[in-house]
């Protein structure tokens, strides 16, 4: 037998649209900050300013000041470890509602309204119920991270471990293969760039409500919410910025990471446009 | 004659929703023969290969295959697009859990027969229609199969491609020596590929045909463009023709 039918499908060349990515979100940016300090010279009179404070004195007074910044790494740092344990609990809950969907019907039957719902409840009206059950602590905190962030993995594993095909299936049916081979050799693999889009949704929620969760639940170390809050309260505009966009970034860097992690391990085999 | 490798007594298939699939058919294959299933859409050609291989189960009559060590190829190659060739060529060596050096012996015959030994690493992404088709035929013969199941399998290629896969087909199944069931549409397909070809009619699926095919082993050209080829396609297709008036 010869080697000679088809050859290997070559890459496209990507060179333009990846330049393209880099320099419109730049230029935006560039823009952006222009409109910024427009609005704070031109529209704000001097004794307002403070609603916004122009981008230098927020690089100057919240980034550029040890002592303020340390003020606000601190927090930051405690808000990102409720994030991310939370996460991690909101994945492992969240991986085996989905495998348990997708091993029985009925469970996937009984379960999804209430995933829906849990989705659709505002986390704010929760809030006080969690206050009254587990009190005003950690756990609290770490409880809101995962209620805004199970929903994701929830339904983005399901769709994902339901997205093989029947011939697949079929193939191993011809060898009678058990359900914990076919979950494990053919469904989880399958889901894993599903699961990666969740997560990246999840981990931008789970930044959302450790910052929430922050406004309501004040014992132990204070998360960047609670420096927000008390900023504002101060009408601390350049510090209440510096704040926010630490926040922004956090959020950015978790939808990055998980994006980055998504692509080391499915980037190999997985083309989003040519399934 | 010895034993037949597959024997439809009287199969008949009726799915749930009351369509007969199958009525009545009976067919007996012979080890070392290379059957064209050929027949409009509807027929029920790939529901015979569907009852012999065991993913389904007939609702009347008896379906009976000698062996176990048997070959599907499904219409898609149908490979796991996480992993590599070589792992998708595994596939079912892990299943039946042989060991490591078994495995890695019949995945590298079974590579070295479809030409893709360079290929190993490559994902099916990066591979071309034909070459995914070749994995999937790879695939199915490191089950070192008694039978060889194909279901329309080359159906979505472009004529060239699949006129090569065809001839490959054939060489493995001169030197392998499996017995083939070939599931196709196309007339002169069925002729240059099959030792005998079975026409079937469709609504319900019945046998309605059957012919042996006169030539040798050796098929190129020669036989392909012979006066001898096109009087048996024309003979087949005034069965089906016949049957669908």
């Amino acid at each position: 037998m010869t080697a000679g039918v088809g050859t290997p499908v070559p890459r496209r060349p990507r060179t333009s649209r990846r330049s393209l990515t880099v320099i419109l979100p730049i230029a935006f940016g560039i823009a952006f900050i222009g409109l910024w300090y427009l609005t704070s010279t031109l529209l704000l009179s001097p004794s307002r300013r403070f609603i916004l404070p122009m981008p230098h004195e927020v690089l100057v007074e919240a980034f550029l000041t040890p002592k303020n910044l340390l003020a606000l790494l601190g927090p930051l740092g405690t808000s990102s470890v409720i994030a991310m344990l939370g996460l991690a609990i909101a994945t492992v809950i969240g991986i085996v509602t989905a495998v348990l969907m997708s091993q029985a019907k009925w469970v996937e039957i009984t379960l999804f309204p209430y995933a829906v719902a849990l989705q659709s409840i505002p986390i704010l009206a929760i809030v006080p119920l969690i206050a009254f059950a587990i009190g005003y602590g950690f756990e609290s905190r770490i409880l809101v991270v995962v209620l805004i962030s199970l929903f994701p993995i929830i339904t983005n594993t399901l769709f994902g471990l339901q997205s093989t095909s029947p011939q697949m299936r079929e193939l191993f049916t011809l060898k009678h293969a058990n359900r914990w081979t076919v979950l494990t050799k053919l469904q989880f693999p399958a889901a894993l760039p599903a699961l990666f889009t969740g997560l990246r949704i999840s981990a931008g929620m789970a930044v959302v409500g450790s910052i929430v969760a922050d406004f309501f639940f004040r014992k132990g170390e204070s998360g960047i919410g609670l420096v927000i809050d008390t900023y504002r309260n101060q009408l601390n505009g350049e510090m209440l910025y510096g704040a926010i966009i630490l926040a922004s970034l956090l959020g950015l860097v978790a939808f990055w990471v998980f994006g980055l992690l998504g692509r080391l391990f499915v980037g190999s085999w997985y083309r989003p446009d040519a399934r | 004659m010895s034993a037949p490798l597959v024997t439809f007594d009287d199969v008949t298939m009726t799915f749930p929703d009351g369509t007969v699939a199958l009525a009545d058919v009976d067919i007996a294959i012979q080890p070392g023969e290379f059957i064209a299933l050929l027949g409009p859409s509807g027929c029920g050609k790939s529901t015979l290969l569907r009852l012999a291989s065991g993913l389904e189960t007939a609702t009347g009559g008896q379906t009976q295959v000698g062996t176990r060590q048997i070959g599907y190829v499904f219409q898609d190659a149908t490979l796991l697009p996480w992993r590599t060739v070589r792992k998708n060529v595994a596939l079912f060596a892990e299943l039946d859990d042989l060991s490591a050096g078994e495995t890695r012996e019949r995945v590298d015959h079974a590579l070295g027969v479809v030409g893709l030994t360079a290929f190993e690493d490559h994902r099916p992404h990066q591979l071309s229609g034909g070459m995914k088709m070749r994995v999937s035929l790879a695939r199915a013969l490191v089950n070192r199969p008694k039978l060889f199941l194909f279901d329309e399998p080359f159906g979505a290629l472009d004529e060239f491609t699949r006129e090569r896969l065809n001839d490959d087909v054939r060489g493995l199944f001169l030197r392998e020596r499996f017995t083939g069931v070939f599931v196709t549409h196309s007339i002169p397909e069925a002729v240059y590929m099959a030792t005998r070809v079975i026409v079937m009619g469709a609504r319900p699926g019945r046998v309605i045909g059957e012919f042996a095919v006169p030539f040798g082993e050796e098929r190129g050209e020669a036989v392909r463009y012979s006066p001898e080829f096109a009087e048996l396609a024309n003979e087949i297709s005034q069965c089906l023709k016949g049957a669908m008036a």
